[in-house]
C-alpha cells in the first residue's frame, strides 16, 4: 500500500520519505491510499486535488489513473502501467496559486 | 375459425410487444443537443473564476496560457486535464477526448446522449456554433 498525503500547500507527500516520488514493478496491483487536504481554492465539484498518471515521455494519460480526490481519506486499487519507465502525477484540480508545481515523479520498474 | 383467431393473436402479439419496447426504448432516450464551448475540465471547474473561464491561468501568465484556446490545450495535453463542454453555468464531460479536442477553445453545438449520471455526453457530433 502507498499512502500520499496532497496537501493543502499543494504539494504530494509521501508516507515515510523524504522525497517525493513513488516507485512501482510494471503490470502489479496497486493501492493507493490518499488523504487530500483543501486547498485555497477547489474545484465546483468538490474535488480538491487531483491524481493523474502522465507518461514523461509525450504526457500520454494512463488509462486508469485519472482520480479526483474530495477531502479526506480515500483508497483505490489501480494496477500500475505495463511500460516500464518514466511517469509523472499532475494535479488536475486548480488547488492554490501553486497548482502548477503541484507533480511528482513516478517510476515503473521491469 | 377458432384455430384462425388465435394464429392472428399469435401473429398480433409480437407486433405489440415490439411497439410497446421500441417505445420504451425512445421514452430512455437521453439525447441532447446543447451549445456551449469546449473547454479544459480545470479552468471550467474552477470555483474562483467567476466567469468558469481561464481568466485565473491568463492572469497569473502560466506559459503556454495566452487565450481561450492556448489554455484549454495546456491544461489537457501538458497538465492532464479533460475537454469538456460549458454551458453557461454547467460542465459536461465528454466522451470522446480526441473529437473534442479538434474544437479546444471554440463555441460549438453538440448532439449526443446524455448520461445524467455522470453529466457525460456519448456518441457525439460536434460543430462549430456561430
Amino acid at each position: 500500500m502507498i499512502e500520499v498525503l496532497a496537501d493543502k500547500d499543494s504539494h504530494y507527500k509521501i508516507g515515510g520519505q523524504k522525497v517525493k516520488q513513488i516507485t512501482v514493478k510494471a503490470g502489479e496491483p496497486v493501492v493507493l491510499k490518499v488523504e487530500a487536504r483543501k486547498g485555497k481554492t477547489w474545484s465546483r465539484d468538490g474535488a480538491v486535488h487531483g491524481f493523474t498518471l502522465l507518461r514523461a515521455r509525450d504526457h500520454a494519460k494512463v488509462p486508469g489513473w485519472d482520480l479526483e480526490l474530495k477531502p479526506g481519506m480515500q483508497t483505490f486499487t489501480l494496477t500500475a502501467p505495463t511500460e516500464p519507465g518514466e511517469y509523472e502525477v499532475m494535479c488536475t484540480v486548480i488547488c492554490s496559486d501553486d497548482h502548477e508545481g503541484m507533480r511528482m515523479k513516478f517510476v515503473v520498474t521491469p | 375459425m377458432k384455430v384462425r383467431k388465435i394464429s392472428q393473436f399469435r401473429m398480433v402479439l409480437p407486433c405489440c410487444a415490439l411497439i410497446l419496447l421500441a417505445t420504451l426504448a425512445f421514452g430512455k432516450d437521453n439525447t441532447v443537443t446543447l451549445h456551449g464551448s469546449i473547454e479544459d475540465s480545470q479552468c471550467a471547474y474552477n470555483v474562483h473564476s467567476d466567469g468558469h473561464s481561464h481568466d485565473w491561468m491568463i492572469k497569473k501568465k502560466v506559459e503556454g496560457a495566452t487565450d481561450a484556446k492556448s489554455c484549454t490545450n495546456h491544461c489537457v495535453r501538458d497538465m492532464g486535464g479533460n475537454y469538456v463542454l460549458v454551458v453557461k453555468n454547467e460542465v459536461y464531460r465528454l466522451a470522446d477526448q480526441d473529437l473534442a479536442g479538434k474544437f479546444a477553445g471554440d463555441k460549438v453545438k453538440i448532439t449526443g446522449i446524455l448520461d445524467p449520471a455522470t453529466q457525460t455526453v456519448h456518441h457525439f457530433t460536434i460543430e462549430q456554433d456561430k
